[in-house]
């Protein structure tokens, strides 16, 4: 079998036709019909198989800019591709869908669903109009071809083809590695992928090398016509037909698949890659059979031991159960952070409390969770709809938290896991409980990974859990699930997760039982465990275990962890009862407040602590502020601190079963629609907290409708709006009349770089604050406090 | 840049004069410049277009571009030609910027002042290389930003296709029309063969009359 090919590039031919930069390519379809059909004649006419539509930028959000509809430019594109297709006799159309253009949330502004509505228009009228193929091309963020890839898949029956434009460096503007874009898109089944734009073919080398190495379907590669250099204001590129001929066929006697060109091509180019590249033999697919899974950035492989950190999990912690009912999503954000500093490789989410919605929330917090970090999650959820809707937003391949031996879990858990691309995790337990020995545990998980496979999930996709019993009630069987894990690896060749520390409940010295447990599953071949990385053994025994077992080549990792805790150890230095809790609060050492509170709490009430060490403590830094003798960073180092007591203090009260008492009177905070710039949002939100506000933040880009239900949701007397460019001063002149009309007791305060008195005055707000300190003079005054 | 420029404008940026900054907020901006210098993925792209000029109003030939505009008719007088340039510190930044204002708000105003610094900076770089390949009887004039004056924000979505930015350093806009990554600069650099009064004067400035540096007698220097 031979190589197929592809056109090559539209938008250069048609700038030099005419088309003025900026101007929009797709109206060409309708003013230069015969144009745009020549172009797709000749490239016909060169040899090439298929021809892509000039529906490059055919999304609403360009298209509902002109006079057509996004279904009107499709048709009409895809009717000048067939067109020629008929008088040549040959040949396939491609419906050709770019990025739309627009981020996705929380990055930018546009909701996952959004996009994938944007994207499903696209693919309805391609497939109605008779394209024979999707492409996806010259994306850059993994999350928007996601959106676009279940848009195709969920409503036509078209081959879905992909490709991403990377960087000399490998990645993407997105940041999107190769290995994440492989695991993702095969496992959502896509039928080809690939790379175009951005480089030349030369410079194209070892990023195609790469993909070929580690793609198992079909690769699809679209160069440049090498590098743009600019002559009299346009782009010229470097390299001639006959040198680019020459690269693809490299590129197709090394496994590519699929070729064609993308800016600066032309027939020419085409004509010449059909001519070498026609009679290369193609090399027949392999499966590469990675184990891993990814966010867009980073991929996890699953070759050496992976710590799966367990703490954003409610189950029997009080602080995230609060934090989850206040809709608090700062405390679950830094959860998420603070587990990657602690070295772990990938988190498990679990949302579930019995009287949250826990689809929502678990979606949103996987939203906000993939937006500030990189590693791979596992979403984990007894709740089938919190799965697939977590399985569904998620941004690259997840692992899928868990499926078990039920036939009732098989049914409903694997579709989901198939569909949405996912690994997946089997528990062994069926019907009939937790088997008690290995060998019936074995049984469940063959079932397990034998329904996988029936629904199509490759093997090195399916994780086995065999499960760990507490060995004050069941010591017996603590044997058998280390057994277990043996014979899960060496008759099924999966790999295996534990949660070990549940082998120590009910017991002292929990930590010791935790370590040796680890040890011994690591020892049967334990692959993954799910862990607390903060607890510092667990990843010291971890760090043993790979020197001992030789995974640590000359003990390199370990030296250089060691080596960097002596110095951590020298450079602490001890300073706890040098200050008051008082004093550490207006210098700012957050870590000091907190030590200090905690010692304070052993003969103080915690609202002594409050009334006798933290007010008088933010009320100088305030006056202090005020009279410029400290300035911004000060206050927020104080609030910090503060914080870190305050924190100390909540875990107390709850500890005592009491509500925190203190909690001040509720203000509502966000940055009005249109606008993304939030930090002095969030410095004014961390400084209300610090005198005693509940400020419930509804974060950036939020609209008057938001706002105004929240007031009435939260029954809030006091709004504060921030808006930073000139633009979005109208967005809060709106939210404000809104909130005069429908709920007028309610006061507002604004502030914002833009804002002024007089700016305030005519967007009618009740008060204007320069900066976060006026904001509490102004909430104060106004409460009465 | 030099290390005492950098801390002064990023103090300036947060509103705390450089007389009164310690020891200790100047090496935590110094070591903040420094990570973020690490993790931004500088791009910039420029073009060269030849003006079309009307009463008030700005056109880019052989582009669809036409602003209505007095302030930069009026930075453009003596220009025949502009450059139009886009730069970004990438995505990287801004997700940075608001992972770390969940665990240390002070580092994270650090590094938000620290990013705009850096594209200020970034963007000067470009305009000494634009300078490097002028003419000696060539002149630029000031760097000028849609929001400066009356150029409506809202050019930017066209701004952005004339010059490619998506795909040519991945910089789009908001439904709204602002930049992302929000750490980006559009810019015009008027050319012409009579030299240029580059200072930027507070007369273009929008906030002319309500500016806290004004009320102290200082000037941004932006």
């Amino acid at each position: 079998m031979g190589a197929r090919f592809f056109d090559g590039a539209m938008g250069t031919v048609l700038q030099g036709k005419g088309l003025k930069l900026g101007e929009i390519p797709e109206l060409f379809n309708f003013t230069h019909s015969q144009l745009i059909e020549s172009v797709h004649l000749s490239y016909l006419e060169a040899g090439a198989d298929y021809v892509t539509t000039n529906t490059f930028g055919a999304n609403a959000y360009k298209i509902n800019e002109t006079k057509y509809t996004v279904e009107q430019v499709i048709t009409k594109a895809v009717a000048l591709a067939k067109s020629a297709v008929s008088k040549v006799g040959r040949g396939k159309v491609v419906l050709d869908i770019g990025s739309t253009g627009k981020l996705i949330e929380p990055v930018g502004d546009v909701r996952f669903e959004e996009a994938y509505e944007v994207f499903k228009e696209q693919v309805v009228a391609g497939e109605k109009a008779g394209a024979d193929l999707i492409l996806f091309e010259t994306f850059t963020d993994l999350y928007e071809l996601k959106a676009g890839v279940l848009a195709a898949k969920e409503n036509t029956k078209l081959p879905i083809y992909c490709t991403m434009t990377f960087e000399a460096n490998g990645r993407t503007f997105f940041g999107t590695s190769i290995e994440s874009m492989i695991l993702t898109l095969e496992a959502l089944g896509v039928d080809a992928l690939g790379v175009n734009c951005s480089l030349g073919p030369k410079e194209l080398k070892p990023i195609v090398e790469k993909i070929v190495s580690l793609a198992s379907i079909p690769v699809l590669v679209q160069p440049n016509a090498g590098l743009p250099t600019m002559i009299e204001g346009k782009a010229q590129y470097d390299i001639t037909p006959e040198e680019f001929a020459d690269c693809m066929a490299y590129f197709a006697e090394i496994g590519v698949h699929i070729l064609g060109g993308c800016c600066g091509t032309n027939p020419e180019y085409i004509r010449q890659v059909v001519e070498k590249v026609e009679s290369i033999e193609v090399k027949p697919l392999t499966p590469k059979k990675l184990c891993g899974i990814c966010s867009s950035q980073t991929a996890v492989f699953f070759d050496d031991v992976r710590v799966i950190g367990e703490r954003l999990n409610p189950t029997g912690k009080k602080l995230l159960q609060q934090a989850l009912r206040d809709d608090n999503m700062d405390y679950v954000l830094r959860l998420a952070l603070e587990q990657k500093e602690e070295g772990a490789h990938i988190l498990d989410v679990n949302m579930g409390l019995p009287d949250i919605d826990e689809v929502a929330m678990l979606t949103k917090a996987i939203k906000q969770i993939q937006g500030v970090i990189d590693l791979p999650l596992q979403i984990d959820s007894s709740n089938v709809a919190a799965l697939e809707s977590g399985a569904r937003i998620y941004n690259g391949k997840p692992l899928i938290n868990s499926v078990n031996g039920k036939k009732e879990s098989l049914e409903t858990i694997l579709p989901i896991a198939k569909k949405y691309g996912a690994a997946v995790l089997g528990l062994t337990l069926d019907e009939k409980g937790i088997p008690e020995s290995a060998e019936e545990r074995l049984e469940v998980a063959r079932r397990i990974v034998e329904a996988a496979e029936g629904y199509g999930i490759p093997r090195e996709d399916i994780f086995i859990d065999c499960l760990v019993v507490t060995a004050s009630a069941q010591q017996d069987l603590v044997i058998e699930t280390l057994k277990a894990v043996k014979l899960v690896k060496e008759e099924l060749g999966v790999k295996t997760i534990l949660g070990v520390s549940n082998v120590s409940f009910g017991l002292p010295q929990r930590s010791v039982l935790n370590e040796a447990m680890l040890t011994m599953a690591l020892m049967q071949g334990l692959d993954a465990p799910i862990l607390n990385p903060k607890n510092t053994q667990m990843l010291e025994a971890i760090m043993a275990y790979r020197v001992l077992a030789g995974h640590d080549k000359e003990s390199k990792a370990y030296i250089e962890y060691f080596s960097g805790k002596q110095q951590e150890a020298n450079n602490a230095t001890v300073s706890v009862q040098e200050h008051t809790l008082e004093e550490a609060i207006i210098k700012g050492l957050k870590k000091e407040a907190k030590q200090l509170t905690e010692v304070l709490l052993k003969d103080h009430e915690p609202l002594e602590v409050v009334e006798e060490y933290i007010v008088p403590a933010l009320n100088k830094v305030g006056e202090d502020y005020e009279k410029e003798i400290l300035y911004l960073p000060q206050l927020i180092k104080s609030a910090e601190a503060a914080q870190s007591s305050f924190e100390v203090l909540k875990l107390a009260l709850m500890n005592k079963g009491t509500e925190n008492p203190s909690k001040g009177p509720k203000v509502i905070l966000a940055t009005v629609k249109g606008d993304i710039h939030d930090i002095g949002k969030n410095i004014v939100k961390v400084i209300m907290q610090n005198y005693g506000f509940e400020v419930i933040d509804l974060g950036k880009d939020v609209s008057y409708e938001e706002v105004l239900e929240a007031v009435r949701k939260h029954n809030v007397k006091l709004v504060g709006l921030s808006a930073l460019m000139t633009t979005t001063v109208t967005s809060m002149a709106e939210t404000i009349t809104c909130l005069k009309e429908e709920v007028p007791e309610c006061k507002v305060v604004v502030g914002g770089a833009v804002l002024t008195e007089e700016l305030a005055q005519f967007v009618q707000a009740d008060f204007y604050a320069k900066d976060a300190m006026e904001t509490v003079r102004i909430a104060k005054t106004y409460f009465e406090m | 840049m030099h290390d005492k420029i950098i801390i002064k404008e990023v103090l300036r940026y947060i509103n705390v004069p450089y007389a009164k900054a310690d020891d200790e907020i100047k090496m935590q901006i110094q070591a903040t410049y420094k990570e973020l210098k690490d993790i931004a993925d500088i791009r910039y792209t420029y073009q060269k277009f030849a003006l079309e000029k009307e009463a008030q109003q700005i056109g880019l030939k052989d582009t669809s571009l036409q602003i209505m505009t007095s302030d930069l008719s009026r930075v453009l007088k003596n220009c025949d030609e502009v450059y139009v340039l886009a730069a970004t510190l990438g995505t990287q930044v801004d997700k940075k910027i608001s992972a770390i204002q969940q665990t240390d708000m002070l580092k994270a105003l650090l590094f938000n002042a620290c990013a705009n610094v850096l594209i200020e900076s970034a963007c000067d770089q470009v305009e000494r290389e634009i300078m490097e390949s002028l003419s000696e009887d060539r002149y630029l004039t000031m760097r000028y930003s849609p929001g400066y004056g009356d150029v409506p924000l809202n050019v930017q979505p066209e701004l952005l296709r004339v010059l490619d930015t998506a795909r040519k350093i991945g910089l789009t806009t908001t439904k709204a029309g602002m930049l992302l990554p929000i750490k980006s600069v559009t810019a015009f650099i008027g050319l012409s063969s009579i030299k240029e009064d580059r200072q930027k004067g507070c007369g273009e400035c929008l906030i002319q009359g309500v500016c806290a540096y004004r009320r102290r007698g200082e000037k941004c220097g932006s």
